[in-house]
């Protein structure tokens, strides 16, 4: 399949390996975090009412979901039929981030690859706070399915 | 505060976190970027059965990241401020996670070793369905205070 070179293969060929993609900027107010904090559904009062860093603070997923975009972004040329899905990421937290902080999301393409004729991209992520301190990095490894075949569950 | 209990012995079981995977979650997670409101959502592949349905899958499916933040969950809640600023995560999700799944989230000790004055742990984690599948595999670290800390 993936030896054809159909629109979707072409457009991951045009992909450059090392490019950057972002970054995005965004301010995290406590509406937002109230909506990932509720998405979780454990009520962790850390995100909502105090921690022990002196105030609510962001919960991670947050920070990743946005570094999840910019490989999005990268990979929107393709329109697979089998859509995306996220694989996975490799993370380290820093330190954590205070509700309200504006953060900036600067994003490389770090690997592509193509394996069992699903598109791979890997990117490398880094989240700054507004005084510029690395408070994550990581790397989010995002697939898209030429096929709907090709996705499982049990 | 959250109340925990510190895993930090080979072996240890780190005390598991369950949600379920209902719509409702899924929308606040994956319908929100950009701009909209906490009672608005895009509609996508994990907040509406028509898009879902558009890429062959038999429901909507929970997004990788949403079941990894039930993972963060489970370590936050066992590791506090030590997991926040020295963690690492690296995790695959191997199985698609579908609407009103029940996900487990688990983890174990699986060794230990002196980093300067602190102990970082290295930990198994993986999250698993109500069918005893598992969906997502991985591991973590974080570094601890050692336990002759303060004597």
């Amino acid at each position: 399949m993936t030896s054809e070179m159909t629109p979707d293969r072409a457009a991951f060929e045009k992909l450059e390996v090392g490019v950057p993609v972002g970054p995005t900027v965004r301010l995290l107010d406590a509406e937002t975090v109230r909506r990932y904090a509720d998405s979780l559904g454990t009520g962790n009062p850390w995100f909502v009412k105090d921690s022990p860093f002196g105030g609510p603070i962001v919960p991670p997923c947050i920070l990743e979901n946005i570094a999840a975009d910019l490989g999005n972004r990268a990979l929107s040329q393709l329109e697979t039929k089998g859509g995306g899905l996220f694989a996975g990421i490799e993370v380290e937290y820093l330190k954590p981030v205070p509700v309200g902080t504006t953060v900036t999301v600067l994003g490389r393409v770090a690997d592509k690859y193509i394996r069992r004729d699903k598109y791979y991209l890997v990117t490398e992520f880094h989240v700054q706070d507004e005084a510029g301190t690395e408070v994550m990095t990581g790397r989010v490894l995002q697939a898209r399915l030429p096929s709907p075949e090709q996705a499982r569950w049990q | 505060m959250v109340t925990r209990t510190m895993p930090t012995n080979v072996g240890d079981e780190v005390p598991a976190v369950v949600q379920t995977m209902d719509i409702g979650k899924m929308r606040l997670f994956s319908g929100g970027f950009p701009g909209a409101a906490y009672h608005e959502f895009n509609k996508n592949q994990h907040t509406d059965a028509d898009a879902a349905a558009r890429v062959g899958r038999p429901k909507p499916i929970a997004q990788g990241l949403h079941i990894g933040g039930l993972l963060q969950e489970m370590l936050i809640s066992a590791y506090g401020e030590h997991w926040l600023t020295t963690g690492k995560l690296s995790w695959r999700c191997i199985n698609m996670i579908l609407e009103d799944d029940i996900i487990t989230a688990r983890g174990k000790v699986g060794g230990a070793s002196k980093e300067g004055a602190s102990s970082r742990l290295d930990l198994q984690v993986w999250c698993e369905n109500h069918r005893g599948t598992t969906v997502l595999v991985g591991g973590a670290s974080v570094l601890v205070p050692a336990p002759d800390d303060g004597r």
